[in-house]
């Protein structure tokens, strides 16, 4: 079953007078149930806009988004948020945490605009921060605590909600490689146990390696497909070989690590 | 690019911070250079009342300089730290310290230059409204023609000038004192949790409690005492309360869990524990210049317009003469028929009467109350008095049976000894028993105090009375007296001399009125200042808070908040930072007013009510004005 379909997606930006740029083009994507897919490409091939249209952020200039079969390209903003918070998940580059509250309100903040019990937050919060190790550090505020510990806070409050999907803009992208290795490890074995459909857009074919299939997308359009069979480093040295032919990643700085 | 392009496309893209500060520099020159055009004012200098006049407005130049130059201050401080971040990048890149220094002075002078030449021209926009409203409430008779004097542009110029230059080196200097990590670090550094001490916080309550407390069992005896002591109490009470016990609060309220994880009760909350945080000094400024504001000139309006109630209450006759001795008879009579003509002729509509009254002694144990001058009425003639005055006369008293009136102040001596007074008039002599009430007829300079007694003592005393201790009393009921209070005030002024002696409410209210009025005008022009002050720093402060509001709201944005949850919080929390200290320094006004009301006998409700009104609807006006400004801005975080 496939839980998003986006058809014939476009994105044009600046449409008024002057400079069009088309960032995405006739973009066509299923996400099956489950299904963990990372989306690489050269930097500035659309990624991002790829990712902000799939999860409503940014409206799609053409083309038919749907998720859990609901037609998201005909809500309003307003439907849309009410939709977003309660479906979607999301994890950013930026981590997205308010320094206001500490870590593990940041992590319940989905639980209350929907209306949880308190006992039942309580629980989940237990739960889900003891699964990512940052149990100890959930009275503590965003700026005593580090990267990695941050991104695994934007982990817990992607997945607290049980959304359907989650959509994750560079994880690691502000992390060195040993945090990189905790997050991803955390993301993807929560992901197998509660079974969440995932979407993630990534530089680092590292992170990549982590999920089921990978679409690269090179100047708004499709390039290219690849599944991972059963083996982790094949998959990694399949995603530098797909990078190597997209060309375009002479940007790209790449670390490797094993 | 060279730097000066790169200076100039700074402040081109910089332009709301710029801008705003720009705007509050603008203000504080606009409200002095009105003030000097009229101290400058060649028709002001020649005006009677010119040195009143002028030391008023010079003491206000002065006080309104003074705030000038916090206010500016405070926004420069807050301009620069708004954007030591760029300044951090720039030291980073490599731009030498007194670089940097050259640049932000010139950045100041130029804003500073720019702000006099353009306050100058919009406080002569204003300046013809300022000169009429100043005419029309001194009672000028035309109104002052529209002048600037050079002097006026000049002091201005030259004061204001001299303000920014000191204010742009005292920003200067206290920039040195940072090092270049914490200038990068600029205002990102105020995110730990906020601390309060709880000893403080109960201490803040009770201080205000207590300030409260004194202001409210204050009298006439003990209120300048305590006027002190109650500002010593209340500000440093206000100021913790801000500080510590207003995040005590918020912390109290994440506490409850319940409420806490509600909907959209954890991020209001959480934001505005911080919001308070870092604006405590602000809110607290704000709420003092505000209490200021609406004390003073709910004072102010309570008592010009308690003035003919006081007058009443000083006067209780609308007007009347009196003299003694049988010699003066003649004359007095000749004098009261002179006044009457008068007010014909001014069609001033009176009913009058005569009445007898006569100066005795008193005679008592208690030295207080022995051996002073009395004027006794008898009831008969008291009663006619009070009837001819329309106000209610006491019961008939008869035998030895006496009313001694005395107003509140004579409250001060011991009124135990009264049970034992008589009163002695050549051979004859009484024992009264004297009850007290409250003065209803107009006192004299001939007797100390006024009695009542009945008519059989009276008629006993009056026929055995010397020639000088007979009183002749004439009064007048002059109903609508307002209407004519300067005409009457004028004819009961003429001609006073020993013998004679004139009373009229309408003389009370007329002075009370004209010493009231330029205390006034003063008073309400420098609260008024005191508000908008307070209310721009509010604004100023949205103004320049809103880009790092925007990251939030965008961070929310993302996660699915709604526009309408984003507009509810914001109207939230904007609203608190705006009312809480409308609303205590309410509360501090209306203890204030306790105050007055403890000394008036007129009620002050109605003046207090109309002035809190009055400043209610500017505040509301201006907070919906920064609301819509602010909502409007969130619609680009989506
Ligand atoms: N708001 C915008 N307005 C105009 N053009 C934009 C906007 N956002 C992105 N673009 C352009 O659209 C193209 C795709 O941008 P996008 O952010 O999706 O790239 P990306 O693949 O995420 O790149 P990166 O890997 O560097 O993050 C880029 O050429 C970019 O310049
Ligand atoms: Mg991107």
């Amino acid at each position: 079953m496939s839980i998003l379909v986006a058809e014939n997606l476009s994105k044009v930006y600046g449409s008024r007078l002057g400079k069009r740029y088309e960032a995405l083009r006739q973009f066509n994507l299923t996400v099956e149930k489950g299904e963990f897919i990372a989306v690489m490409g050269p930097s500035g091939s659309g990624k991002t806009t790829l990712l902000n249209l799939l999860s409503s952020i940014d409206t799609a200039t053409s083309g038919k988004i749907t998720i859990n079969g609901s037609a998201i390209t005909s809500f309003s903003k307003n439907k849309l948020a009410k939709f977003r918070r309660k479906n979607m998940g999301f994890i950013f580059q930026d981590y997205n945490l308010l320094d206001t509250l500490t870590i593990g309100e940041n992590i319940l903040l989905p639980l209350t605009l929907n209306k949880v019990k308190v006992s039942e937050m309580k629980n989940k919060l237990s739960t889900i921060s003891k699964q990512l190790g940052i149990g100890s550090i959930i009275d503590k505020r965003t700026f005593e605590v580090s990267g990695g510990q941050m991104q695994r806070t934007a982990i817990a409050r992607a997945l607290i909600h049980d959304p359907a999907i989650i959509f994750a803009d560079e994880p690691t992208g502000n992390l060195d490689s040993k945090a990189s290795l905790q997050v991803m490890e955390s993301l993807s074995t929560l992901q197998k146990v509660s079974k969440t459909t995932t979407v993630m857009v990534t530089h680092d074919p590292f992170a990549a390696s982590f999920s089921g299939r990978v679409v690269f997308i090179k100047d708004g359009k499709l390039f290219n497909e690849i599944h991972r069979g059963d083996n982790r480093q094949t998959f990694f040295q399949d995603i530098l070989n797909v990078q190597s032919l997209l060309g375009g990643n002479t940007d790209d700085l790449q670390t490797i690590r094993f | 690019m060279t730097f000066r392009q790169f200076a100039f496309n700074n402040v081109k893209r910089n332009t709301r911070a710029y801008l705003s500060y720009f705007l509050s520099c603008l203000f504080a020159v606009t409200v002095f250079f009105m003030y000097a055009v009229v101290v400058f004012h060649p028709d002001i200098a020649h005006y009677e009342f010119r040195d009143i006049v002028k030391s008023g407005v010079v003491f206000s130049q002065v006080i309104i300089y003074g705030f000038s130059f916090l206010f500016v201050l405070y926004s420069t401080s807050s301009f620069v730290k708004s954007r030591q971040k760029e300044y951090g990048l720039l030291t980073t890149l490599g731009i030498s310290k007194s670089q940097l220094n050259r640049m932000l002075i010139w950045e100041n002078t130029i804003i500073g230059i720019a702000s006099i030449v353009a306050g100058i021209i919009v406080g002569s926009l204003f300046t013809k409204l300022f000169l009429m409203v100043f005419s029309l409430i001194l009672d000028i008779d035309h109104t002052l023609p529209f002048y600037i004097s050079l002097k006026a542009i000049g002091l201005t110029a030259l004061l204001f000038f001299v303000m920014f230059e000191v204010n742009s080196l005292a920003v200067v200097w206290t920039l040195r004192t940072k090092s270049v990590m914490e200038v990068f670090r600029g205002a990102k550094t105020s995110k730990k949790a906020p601390r309060f001490s709880y000893i403080l916080s109960s201490l803040s309550l009770a201080a205000v409690g207590y300030a409260y407390y004194l202001a409210y069992t204050a009298n006439w005896f003990n209120v300048f005492p305590r006027m002190g002591l109650i500002l010593v109490f209340i500000i440093p009470g206000t100021y913790f309360l801000y500080t510590q016990f207003s995040i005590a609060f918020t912390n109290g309220l994440r506490r409850n869990k319940h409420l806490y994880y509600r909907n959209l009760n954890m991020l209001t909350v959480s934001d505005l524990t911080f919001k308070l945080k870092d604006n405590a000094r602000l809110l607290f400024l704000v709420t003092i210049l505000s209490a200021v504001a609406f004390t003073s000139s709910g004072v102010l309006y309570g008592l010009l317009q308690s003035a003919q109630t006081e007058a009443k209450r000083f006067v209780p006759q609308d007007v009347t003469f009196i003299t003694e001795g049988e010699d003066n008879q003649a004359a007095f009579m000749d004098h009261v028929n002179k006044v009457e003509e008068k007010f014909q002729k001014k069609e001033i509509p009176y009913h009058s009467m005569s009445a007898r009254s006569m100066v005795v002694k008193s005679d008592s144990a208690y030295s207080d109350w022995n051996d002073l001058s009395i004027a006794i009425y008898a009831y008969t003639d008291y009663k006619h008095l009070m009837e001819l005055n329309q106000d209610n006369a006491v019961p008939k008293v008869t035998g030895n049976d006496a009313y001694l009136m005395v107003d509140e102040f004579a409250y001060i001596r011991q009124l135990d000894p009264l049970k034992g007074l008589s009163i002695r008039s050549g051979n004859e002599k009484s024992d009264l028993h004297a009850q007290l009430i409250g003065a209803q007829l107009n006192g004299n300079i001939f007797g100390h105090f006024t009695m009542i007694v009945s008519d059989e003592v009276f008629d006993r005393f009056y026929r055995a009375a010397e020639n000088d201790e007979v009183m002749y009393m004439h009064a007048m009921h002059t109903p609508h007296w307002i209407r004519y209070a300067n005409d009457i005030a004028d004819i009961t002024d003429y001609d006073f001399n020993e013998n004679f002696h004139a009373d009229s409410q309408a003389d009370f209210y007329v002075t009370m009125k004209e010493s009231m009025s330029y205390t006034f005008f003063f008073g309400i022009f420098i609260s008024v200042l005191f508000f908008l002050a307070a209310g721009s720093i509010l604004y100023f402060r949205m103004y320049q808070g809103i880009d790092k509001d925007l990251n939030h709201f965008h961070s929310l944005y993302r996660i699915g908040l709604t526009d309408k949850e984003m507009k509810k919080i914001a109207t939230k929390q904007l609203g608190i930072l705006f009312f809480i200290p409308f609303l205590i320094a309410v509360i501090h006004a209306l203890f204030a007013f306790k105050i007055l009301q403890n000394m008036l006998s007129a009620s002050v409700v109605l003046p207090s009510i109309t002035v809190i009104s009055v400043y209610f609807v500017i505040h509301f006006a201006n907070f919906i004005f920064i609301r819509n400004i602010y909502t409007a801005k969130l619609k680009k975080v989506m």
